[in-house]
């Protein structure tokens, strides 16, 4: 299921607007059902969501990552064979 | 980007090491108090840094309150010494360390600062590794609030974190954490072991080195001190494994470079769709191809 989230700013800045908005639907989330991660918490969003800490958490992402994505396909590529070699072990049963 | 600009270096002066004295007796004191309790998460005035959260502000500000005079610094990110932020972080220690050196080689270095590697050569009693952590705290994934968190830690209660293993286990047979993976130090807390690959994860258990985990944005110092037990979440029956790095035929793949078959390897895949790998430690994959083309020269010769 969908839900809105609120954010405005001034200026042309779309991706803090979008960002506030997410941040705005996750506390909402938290606020309802209990948080479920630290970005339904404000106890975690207030202390984070200073302009220069947070602004440096995204523009992080332009670093390379390629170790930590190797290692992610390493994971991904052993739990598909696992799951192709469990799906013809079940056709050859049936 | 104009080249003819120059920092103007002699017009700042900036304190020895950027920080005040003050603020790098306050980490040097936490960074003493995370040595005594091996993995305690001890919470510290992290300092504005010229630089965004999230580019290794935790990680830097250890390795200036650490660093002096005479002292050899190596800085590595994602493995490599010529990366961004390992570029940009050199420069900036050698512009407010005057006195201090750098080096690519790890076996120079006394301080090595790190961006998610551990290097492959083993590092010695008189090392020190610091890593850049994003998340110090292993138990995030199961509990968001933080003053929970600690009482778990302080309890040990670290049984939802080995549930969300179980978890993987029953949905992808196999625990799919990549990187980040949780390590229990000394039989009591467990940390989170910065994003670096599960197979640099072994290299912290029993390490001569001391390594030394900084979170600038989340404001913590933690430790694995020398000759420590670090070992990785797992169960009797589902054993920790690190990345295997093997072709279709099940043999260990080999750098491209330096033909070591026991390093981590980037995959590189060339405009013509190939496939390639090679080390991701350039500092050690360097080293390893000087040694090999000079054992070609004198085979060569004689």
């Amino acid at each position: 299921m969908f839900s809105l989230g609120y954010g405005a700013c001034f200026g042309h800045n779309e991706v803090k607007a979008i960002a506030m908005a997410i941040l705005d639907r996750a506390l909402q989330k938290g606020m309802q059902d209990g948080p479920d991660c630290p970005s339904e918490d404000p106890e975690f969003v207030l202390l984070h969501v200073d302009g220069v800490d947070s602004m440096g958490f995204a523009n992080h992402y332009k670093m390379p990552h390629y170790v930590t994505f190797q290692s992610e396909v390493d994971r991904l590529r052993t739990t598909q064979e696992k799951d192709a070699a469990h799906t013809k072990a079940q056709g050859a049963e049936s | 980007m104009n080249p003819g600009y120059e920092l103007p270096v002699d017009d700042v002066n900036y304190n020895f090491a950027f920080l005040d004295e003050l603020a790098k007796r306050e980490i040097r004191r936490n960074i003493l108090k995370a040595i005594s309790i091996p993995g305690y998460q001890t919470p510290y005035a992290s300092r504005e840094m010229p630089m965004g959260r999230g580019f290794g502000t935790g990680g830097l500000q250890l390795t200036l309150s650490l660093l002096g005079a005479g002292d050899t610094l190596k800085v590595i990110d994602q493995g490599a010494d010529d990366s961004v932020n390992a570029v940009n972080l050199r420069q900036f220690v050698e512009l407010t360390c005057p006195g201090a050196n750098t080096t690519e080689r790890a076996a120079e270095a006394n301080i090595i600062q790190s961006r998610h590697r551990i290097p492959e050569d083993k590092l010695t009693a008189d090392q020190i590794l610091v890593l850049q952590v994003p998340t110090p705290d292993p138990l995030t994934i199961v509990e968001p609030s933080e003053a929970r968190r600690k009482i778990m830690h302080g309890e040990g209660d670290y049984a939802p974190l080995l549930t969300r293993l179980y978890e993987d286990i029953v949905q992808f047979d196999e625990i799919a954490i990549s990187n980040r993976y949780p390590t229990r130090l000394n039989g009591h807390y467990v940390i989170d072991s910065s994003p670096i690959p599960r197979f640099d994860v072994p290299k912290m258990h029993q390490s001569a080195a001391l390594i030394l985990l900084g979170a600038g944005r989340e404001r913590k110092i933690y430790a694995v001190p020398p000759f420590t037990d670090a070992v990785p979440l797992a169960f009797e029956d589902v054993a920790f494994r690190t990345e295997a790095f093997l072709d279709s035929k099940g043999n260990r793949r080999h750098c491209d470079r330096c033909t070591s078959a026991t390093s981590y390897l980037d995959e590189i895949i060339h405009p013509d769709g190939s496939r390639h790998w090679q080390c991701s430690d350039t500092g050690y994959c360097n080293e390893r191809r000087t040694q090999l083309q000079n054992a070609e020269c004198e085979e060569a010769r004689s």
